[in-house]
């Protein structure tokens, strides 16, 4: 059996891809609908498919390559261009066809939108390969695919429809290009030597506690210098764990040491990361209604890798009492913090508001809209929910993404419903306070039984 | 035994993962100031029975009491007392060193900074490098450091000199003699380097496939089966040799070598006598003790 044939086994093997594959899958269903229709947004539809698409392939054979022992095998430095050229190639087949019942006038107008989506779709295949390939944790591309919830505004699926149907065969042309170009960049003399034994992020690894843990480990030792805790932060809890009381408190600043202290001592990082959400709420602020709200819930997402010290074979002389109420703590923190952070950008939206002017892009006049402050609440009710779901699930990191989009979905469908049904009915008679606080009671409830379960009757490994 | 003196009473415990059975109703007391090597091969349960008796896992049926107390009932109080060296080595990557032994350090109030400082200097452990950068025998090193730092009744080191080169394992060595020497603390090592385990160890405890098959101290052990060659001083051996509980013979026309169970060195010199032989009788290497309680 080839190497390329073993590469390509793992596409069906892995219960976790054949979910995934399905997703594609199930993906392709409103592609068609729309495209019998003839609609212009189908047309970005296949784009962001072709791209995501890219990414999940490319994470298969940088998977092995970055194994220790690949580059030992004979002729595997060829394997991730046969491999990602099998994949290409057959889905632009495919698409090749689905577009061949696009709604155009003749025949050779047909073939040759067909030709040109299938060229302009590789385009994007292949960018999806060669951002897995250029960065170990590529998934962090997904998040700016929020952004294109302003395409809508700015008139792009138009656009993209005119260059597909009107300019196809500069389309095409530039589809050759850029094979041609992924075909030299993957066929490289030392792509094998250069990737072996290399510390690369897979597929679902940004669920995996563990994978991430030994990830940032090998991040901060390559950026040594930059990734340091401030010793006045040091000092601060030091201080505390010394000097503690007898009971949990000590086990708690300990737990607050480990959650906070890098974030706190790296003052570049922190506001590196409020420049992006500042630009993040400019450009959310003026697609208009309830887009800008996601502030709210993407925090929440990012806050279910947050630190418990529940799992630790590491012991320093904390029970499974102290594991609790330490992990409790944390998880409390966090949330304030995400409230905090999240409240303030809700504020600074509000503040900027009068300031921000209307921008006219394509004959469609543009207004910045705030944060609605009333959905500041939403991080104190998705992090314990998904909290709650990485504890039950932690051996199952799959499963636990799976459940916790879940959670991510019907949360922000709950905000397009309630602006949805505002619009319609101008009432909403089930979200009130006293419904979301029960909601929220709730959730900490469930956080906190199933937390004390595991921490007291739950092997600690 | 003084009741009191015991600081391990394990009864009936068993443990299952899935189907797998880890642990087979194992029934164990560790008393204080034994030394006790705890032998078996890769998978046989030695991690699990040290992870019960430290309360990380839950037992599915007997009972585990540490210092007189339910294992996973553990207070700090109780935890303080116990220092623990676990074979992945995991430890608080992004912190330097010296960080991390602060950090430690901070929840104990008897660490020793003598030792500590004794301990860096001796193993030459690099203070400012991050613990993620740390080669892997380098981290062994530092985790056996936090697990002695504070002065542990109970030192359970799970495959300590694994990642260790000989020289550190040398090292490692003495400080584990001044450390047995210094006290009645108890220490339970789990390693297959068995030529070092030897060592120090003054007990065995010999596990295959979730059960204690040997729990006996060393020197019993090593009394159990012994090891010796006889050389005719005329002419040929007999064929059928009058020694008992053989375990292993290899026989040439005038020399065997043979290891013998539950014989008496003087018994073994008589016979030798009568067949008008020269004897000469070694006691085994855990090595081979092992080998031979294992694979039979």
């Amino acid at each position: 059996m080839s190497i390329l044939i073993i590469n390509l086994k793992q596409l069906y093997q892995r219960i976790s891809l054949i979910v995934l594959w399905l997703c594609f899958i199930g993906f392709l269903v409103p592609i068609v609908t729309i495209t019998l229709k003839g609609s212009a947004g189908v047309f970005g539809g296949v784009f962001v498919w072709y791209y995501l698409f890219g990414l999940f392939t490319a994470s298969i054979p940088v998977e092995v390559i970055t194994k220790p022992f690949t580059f030992c095998l004979p002729g595997h430095n060829n394997i991730p261009l046969k491999f990602l050229s099998c994949v290409c190639f057959s889905s632009a087949c495919l698409f090749f066809i689905i577009f061949l019942f696009y709604p155009e006038e003749n025949v050779a107008h047909k073939l040759a939108t067909a030709m040109s989506i299938a060229m302009a779709g590789t385009m994007f295949y292949w960018l999806g390969a060669w951002v897995v390939f250029r960065f170990p944790n590529w998934q962090f591309t997904i998040a700016f695919m929020g952004l294109l919830g302003l395409s809508q505004k700015f008139n792009i699926p138009e656009i993209v429809k005119y260059i597909i149907v009107k300019e196809w065969l500069a389309v095409i042309c530039s589809g050759i290009f850029v094979n041609i170009l992924a075909y030299l960049h993957w066929s490289r003399k030392y792509i094998a030597r250069k990737y072996c034994g290399k510390m690369w992020l897979g597929a679902f690894d940004a669920w995996n506690k563990q994978r991430l843990k030994v990830y940032t480990e090998s991040r901060m030792v390559a950026k040594n210098k930059s990734w340091k805790i401030s010793p006045a932060i040091e000092s601060f809890f030091i201080k505390r764990i010394t000097y503690a009381g007898p009971n949990f408190e000590r086990y708690i600043w300990g737990s607050l040491y480990h959650a906070f202290a890098i974030m706190f001592s790296q003052q570049s990082q922190s506001s590196r990361g409020f420049l992006i959400g500042c630009i993040l709420l400019l450009c959310l602020g003026y697609t208009g209604s309830f887009t800008i709200n996601v502030i709210f819930v993407i925090p929440s997402l990012m806050m279910i890798q947050a630190y418990m010290p529940i799992h630790s074979p590491m012991l320093i002389a904390g029970g499974r009492k102290e594991r609790f109420w330490a992990s409790f703590a944390t998880i409390v923190a966090d949330t304030i913090f995400v409230l905090l952070v999240t409240s303030s950008f809700a504020l600074l939206s509000i503040l900027i508001t009068p300031i921000m002017p209307a921008i006219t892009i394509s004959d469609r006049e543009l207004q910045f809209t705030p944060l609605d402050t009333r959905f500041f609440f939403i991080p104190s009710l998705m992090i314990p929910l998904m909290i709650t779901v990485r504890l039950l699930l932690h051996k199952m990191p799959v499963l636990m993404m799976f459940v916790n989009t879940i959670i991510f979905g019907a949360v922000w469908g709950a905000v397009i419903a309630f602006f949805e049904t505002k619009r319609k009915a101008g009432f909403v008679p089930y979200v009130n306070p006293l419904s979301i606080m029960c909601l929220i009671i709730m959730a900490w409830l469930i956080f906190t039984l199933i937390l004390r379960h595991i921490c007291m009757k739950r092997n600690l490994v | 035994m003084n009741n009191e003196n015991i600081i391990v009473q394990i009864r009936n415990l068993s443990k299952h993962f899935g189907k797998i059975q880890a642990l087979k109703d194992i029934t164990l007391d560790i008393s204080r100031g034994q030394i006790i090597g705890l032998l078996g091969a890769n998978g046989c349960g030695k991690s699990t029975l040290l992870r019960h008796i430290i309360g990380l896992y839950l037992a599915d049926g007997g009972t585990c009491e540490t210092f007189g107390t339910d294992a996973a009932k553990l207070s700090p109080v109780e935890l303080g007392k116990i220092g623990y060296v676990h074979q992945e080595g995991e430890l608080l990557g992004w912190m330097t060193v010296k960080q991390l032994i602060r950090y430690v350090s901070a929840y104990y109030k008897n660490w020793n900074h003598h030792l500590e400082e004794k301990y860096i200097s001796d193993f030459n452990i690099p203070l400012t490098k991050r613990v993620a950068s740390l080669s892997p025998g380098q981290r062994q090193q530092l985790a056996i450091l936090l697990a002695i730092g504070f002065d542990p009744e109970l030192l359970i080191l799970d495959e300590p000199a694994s990642a260790l080169d000989p020289l550190a394992r040398s090292r490692f060595l003495d400080l584990l003699l001044q450390l047995i020497q210094s006290g009645d603390r108890t220490i339970i090592i789990s390693s297959h380097i068995l030529s070092d385990v030897e060592k120090v160890i003054d007990h065995t405890l010999i596990m295959k496939q979730g059960e204690i098959i040997r729990d006996c101290s060393f020197d019993s052990l090593r009394e159990e089966f012994l090891k010796f060659t006889i050389t005719s001083l005329n002419g040929s051996l007999p064929k059928n040799l009058p020694f008992k509980n053989i375990i292993q013979c290899e026989q040439n026309d005038n020399k065997a070598v043979m290891i013998v169970q539950n014989e008496t060195e003087d018994n073994l010199r008589n016979i030798a006598k009568n067949l008008n032989c020269e004897i000469e009788i070694k006691t085994l290497p855990l090595d081979d003790l092992y080998k031979i309680v294992v694979c039979g």
